[in-house]
């Protein structure tokens, strides 16, 4: 049983060393850390539940972060804060690692605690046990309680465990790290005018109704303790930057578009000047985008994905609901007919995609041709180590899906991916170069006697900002951004059979829907066929009727 | 409509002044409102439908706030908003965009976004967000007036009264205050920091305890309100709160909160930590009471409400009855409508709101202002003189022999101003000391066959229903009850009650009133936000009234201790 507060929306690990070290003179200093500790050790010797077991495993964990948030709009601040929080996460397991309260159960919530306790902002030892005290409390009844009820339904069922799908804890070894954070002297006016300075930009495009740049930069330590005798300290820091505009034609039709920027410390930023120059890039394209042409009717045939679309295609396919690499730790019911794992269970071994791919996990790299990989991390939320070089598909076959520590099916193992899918390397033997690749588009276009090809460069399918999707000419090779066009986000499907990869490898960073960012390595271009893209239609609300003048404009 | 946490307060206090250079640099955003105010009524007065009136009003607001649990800093940080609500009217003050559209008109028209302005004074920006704003709130008033024409058209039930118009005609009003010093930065959070973890450790001394919270909050408001009536009010505000909640859990696992608040208009004007500790000390030692107390049963019978208590009993029953722009939405009971001129409440009684007090019997109130915000002067207005109701809280929306505000349209931030109370005051000609209440109680009890009778002493808030689709009630939050009873047993203290009934029967119930006043300080929600108010009333003995069980929160005894409870080596 579980409760979960940490609020991670995009976790990296910035700069700590991976070298397992003795306790150090700042952990025996932490104050965190010992009342951690403290509070774990009272539990599992002094805990007891009338008539129930006693916990087998505990965790801790306390994010203590700092957030430094700016929002500016034409050159001013809307807002400007920085805020600190602690959150905590306690996880406390009844019955033993084969068979526990979290065997037989897909709900591994915990019920709410009427009193919770928040955990102090100063390092205050007696207010942190409190805080952890109040849930432990709470975790460990459900978990007992739960736990009784399991080994009721084996008796009542009279099944032996291995006869009922179950979830099992796995075994792992002990971790020792301590990282503290540098401290991290922010500045917070520099940081406020570089979000002035990139708003300011918009005062130049009159035809731009509302617009703004925010910037939120988190970090501090993130703490964890299990009572397997793991001992973790690691320091993250997260840079999320975003600058949108928006703007109506008079017949009312919507145009918007969001540039986003992530980087692992504020100085990886781009430059003030640099990111002006895309700011002020992304309104021209804007003003313009009224004027470029329609997708009239909806497309079906081949399409050439470039640059961040090329992620964003092994994103949707490889991260869907129904096929992922990420296993689901959902137990299979007989009255759910949902594949659940089995799903994915059942494909492993078998061919998954076009076989001259091969996908690895490489969650622990920090960089790949000096670009900072920002999905990464060195031990996953439950203290485990990442496998290095995981292969999940090779030359097309489906070999191993990423795990956390609650194992489903026999041959599965804790891989240290509790935290998401981390760095992402897709690699491909036949590669070649993006011209090779254009015009096997425009060859496989004509030969199914289509008009036009399309090339997408962004999908955004996740909603970040607009597609950017060009109709190519078949005779001259000419590009024309469209200004109203959906890209079918694709599937396992569309990667069963690949004509054609490019040879470049590039560096792409999405977020996933859990929040947190995941790193690709991929080739710089893919041609898929059979790919479907529609008009995007958006009801218009009004006229964009205008009966005062904007200020801009006068 | 829904009156929050008791809150009391103390202190009177000087807020610093800034010469007259940094007046004028901080209040360029006034400049900016008017010039684009007077832009854009130029512009809208040309429309095919023009707008013939527009404001806007701004709440430029800092705030801060520390809370802290059984000993612990828990939550600490400071923010600051600027936010823009504005109103733009089409068609003319007799009939307009706001027109109510029939019986199913719930919020007569779609009302105002708000948005949030640059706090820094950047010319443009500011100028685009107000421009923004103005455009938005013309489309919608022009949506509103076409529905409402639409409507008038349909209506085929004969006019048996003189329409009233849709919005007031009120004298232009110009006032201002020159801003304070910035006194969320100069607020001392180190210190309040360590008073406040010193309070709630108080809590660390009883291990049933499950909850030992005491939070500060103190806000700094510059109030911006214009008009293209040439009416022009800028206002301060400050205010600030420390809210103590305390829960015990009770042997069979209910879970009892207690509350107390403290107000003033800056931290400076709070009790000394004696009084403070004090207090908190007797919740806890009232908490432990608690624990042990009986669950009630369901009751009907006499009772007497001590004056705070009493005051929430008003506000609920009587005050959300005279809000003014109710009458005119035909959703609503209407329950004093027609009734002016009557008696509705006994010969003895007044009832008057008065925004312009600052305190009451020395204590300082939160109820108050100079100007509401439609940018009119607040009136005391006496609503029921001797028992006979005399008026209603007016806004700008006027109704049949009630054409004019009288200061009492307010909204929270960036809300759409409705009629809402301010310092409610209730007095009495003929008050009694309690000794003789108790009497009147044990009497009445024996004429009806009861054994006890009910005492409320203090009470958390409450909620009240005007509507006629649902029934018109009022549900008020008791936390401290006791019985008294006909045999001369002591008084008993009890948990798990909550005290309801219907506004007009209880009315009729209300037998007599002390020679005591005291104050209720608190929140009040409504469809325009929550607002600060305030509720004085003498206790009252009530013939009959009605309880209802309190829902539970249940939990379990812990396993373990609290670590830290007691005072540590």
């Amino acid at each position: 049983m579980r409760i979960l507060r940490v609020i991670r929306p995009v976790v990296l690990f910035a700069g700590w060393i991976a070298i397992a070290q003795p306790l150090c003179a700042q952990e025996r200093e932490s104050v965190i850390l010992k009342a951690m500790k403290d509070e774990m050790k009272r539990t599992m010797t002094d805990a007891k539940y009338e008539g129930h077991d006693k916990p087998f495993y505990i965790s801790y964990g306390i994010n203590d972060r700092h957030v430094f948030s700016a929002h500016a709009t034409l050159g001013a601040l809307v807002r400007s804060d920085m805020f600190q929080s602690r959150n905590k996460s306690v996880r406390l397991l009844v019955g033993n690692y084969t068979f526990n309260d979290e065997s037989l159960d897909n709900n591994l919530t915990s019920p709410p605690n009427a009193n919770d306790l928040s955990v102090p902002l100063d390092d205050d030892y007696y207010g942190i046990r409190r805080a952890l005290w109040a849930s432990t409390d709470v975790v460990y009844k459900g978990a007992a309680q739960k736990y009784k009820k399991h080994q009721l339904t084996l008796k009542e069922e009279n099944k032996k465990l291995e006869d009922l799908p179950h979830r099992e804890f796995a075994t792992v070894p002990v971790v020792t790290k301590i990282d503290f954070a540098k401290p991290l002297n922010l500045g917070q006016e520099r940081w406020n005018n570089y979000v002035k300075e990139l708003s300011a930009v918009f005062k130049s495009f009159p035809d731009i109704e509302g617009s703004a740049a925010a910037l939120t930069i988190t970090y501090g330590d993130e703490y964890f303790v299990n009572s397997e005798g793991t001992t973790i300290v690691k320091p993250f820091t997260t840079v999320y930057l975003q600058c949108g505009a928006y703007m109506e034609t008079e017949k009312g039709e919507p145009f918007f578009d969001n540039l986003v920027r992530y980087a692992r410390t504020p100085e990886e930023l781009p430059s003030l000047a640099d990111m002006k120059a895309e700011v002020e890039k992304m309104a021209r394209k804007l003003i313009t985008a009224k004027d470029n042409v329609a997708l009239e009717e909806e497309y079906n045939g081949p399409v050439l994905f470039l640059g961040p679309a090329v992620a964003e295609v092994f994103s949707n396919a490889f991260f869907s609901y129904r096929d992922n690499l990420v296993a689901s730790n959902t137990l299979a019911s007989t009255m759910d007919r949902s594949e659940g794992s089995s799903g994915m269970d059942a494909k492993v071994g078998k061919l998954f995609i076009d076989n001259t791919f091969t996908v690895t996990a490489r969650t622990s790299l920090q960089k790949f041709n000096n670009i900072s990989l920002l999905g990464s991390y060195d031990i996953d939320d439950e203290g485990v180590v990442p496998q290095e070089n995981l292969v999940l598909i090779e030359k097309g076959i489906l070999k191993n899906q990423l795990n956390d520590r609650s194992l489903t099916k026999t041959g599965q193992v804790a891989n240290g991916h509790a935290s998401g899918p981390g760095v992402l390397e897709i690699s491909t033997s036949n590669g070649q170069s993006t011209q090779a690749l254009k015009q096997a588009l425009i060859d496989a276009a004509k030969k199914d006697g289509l008009e036009f090809a399309l090339i997408a460069r962004k999908i955004s399918s996740g909603g970040d900002g607009v597609p950017e999707i060009y109709k190519v000419n078949l005779e001259t090779g000419k590009e024309e951004l469209l200004r109203s066009a959906r890209m079918g986000s694709g599937g396992l499907k569309n990667l069963k059979r690949v004509p054609a990869v490019g040879k470049e490898k590039q560096v792409v960073n999405l977020p996933t829907s859990g929040g947190n960012l995941v790193s690709f390595i991929v080739p710089d271009a893919l041609l898929l066929d059979n790919m479907d893209a529609a008009p995007l239609r958006i009801p218009y609300q009004e006229e964009n009727k205008i009966y005062i003048s904007s200020p801009l404009k006068n | 409509m829904l009156l929050g946490y008791i809150k009391r307060r103390l202190g009177v206090f000087l807020l610093f002044m800034l010469p007259a250079f940094a007046v004028r640099a901080q209040d360029s955003l006034i400049t900016v409102l008017e010039a684009e105010l007077a832009r854009s009524f130029t512009e809208l007065k040309k429309a095919t439908v023009p707008a013939y009136y527009i404001d806007y009003r701004v709440d430029d607001v800092a705030n801060l706030h520390l809370n802290t649990s059984f000993g612990s800093l828990v939550r600490a940080g400071s923010d600051k908003s600027r936010v823009l609500v504005s109103r733009v009217k089409v068609g003319s003050y007799e009939f307009d965009n706001t027109h109510p559209q029939g019986p199913d008109d719930f919020e007569m028209h779609e009302g105002s976004d708000p948005t949030e302005l640059p706090y820094e004074n950047e010319k443009i920006a500011l100028r685009m967000g107000i421009w923004m704003t103005t455009q938005n709130e013309y489309k919608q008033a022009l949506r509103g007036f076409k529905a409402a024409r639409q409507a008038r058209e349909r209506t085929t039930t004969p006019v048996t009264t003189a329409p009233t118009n849709d919005f007031s005609k009120e004298t232009p009003t110009r006032y201002y205050e020159p801003p304070q010093a910035d006194l969320i930065t100069a607020f001392n959070g180190g210190v309040w920091k360590e008073k406040l973890k010193k309070y709630s450790a108080l809590f660390l001394k009883n291990g049933d305890l499950v909850e030992g919270d005491v939070s500060l909050q103190f806000s700094q408001e510059r109030k911006y309100f214009i008009t293209t009536e040439q009416t022009q009010v800028v206002q301060n505000n400050t205010s600030a709160y420390i809210h103590v909640n305390g829960s015990i859990r009770a042997s069979d696992g209910d879970v009892i909160p207690l509350h107390l608040s403290y107000y003033a208009v800056t931290p400076d004007g709070f009790p000394a930590d004696e009084k403070i500790m004090g207090d908190i000390e007797k919740m806890i030692a009232s908490l432990e009471k608690l624990k042990t107390a009986p669950l009630a049963e369901p009751y009907s019978g006499p009772a007497i409400l001590l004056a705070p208590a009493a005051g929430v009993f008003f506000h609920e029953i009587f005050g959300h009855r005279v809000e003014g722009h109710r009458m005119k939405k035909e959703y609503d009971g209407h329950t004093f409508k027609a009734k002016i001129g009557e008696y509705v409440l006994p010969k003895t009684l007044q009832v008057y709101f008065d925004p312009t007090l600052t305190a009451i019997d020395g204590k300082p109130i939160n109820g108050g202002y100079k100007y509401d915000d439609e940018g009119i002067k607040g009136e005391r207005v006496t609503v029921v003189d001797k028992g006979m109701l005399k008026t209603f809280l007016m806004s700008r929306t006027p109704l049949e022999n009630l054409a004019r505000s009288n200061g009492h349209g307010r909204a929270s931030i960036g809300m759409e101003p409705v009629s809402r109370q301010s310092n409610l005051i209730v007095e009495t000609t003929k008050g009694v000391p309690m000794e003789d209440l108790r009497k009147m109680l044990l009497k009445e009890c024996k004429r009806q066959g009861k054994p006890y009778g009910y005492l409320f002493r203090d009470v958390v808030g409450g909620f009240t229903v005007t509507d006629r689709y649902n029934p018109n009630a009022f549900n008020i939050f008791p936390t401290m009850v006791y019985r008294i009873y006909v045999d001369g047993r002591a008084d008993e203290l009890v948990r798990g009650v909550d005290l309801i009934g219907t506004p007009l029967a209880m009315f009729a119930e209300i037998q007599a009133t002390g020679n005591d006043r005291d104050t209720f300080i608190g929140f009040c929600g409504a469809e325009s936000g929550y607002v600060p108010v305030s509720a004085a009333s003498p206790s009252l003995f009530v013939r009959r009234i009605e309880t209802q069980k309190k829902p539970r929160q249940h939990q379990e005894a812990t396993l373990l201790s609290r670590p830290g409870s007691q005072p540590q080596p």
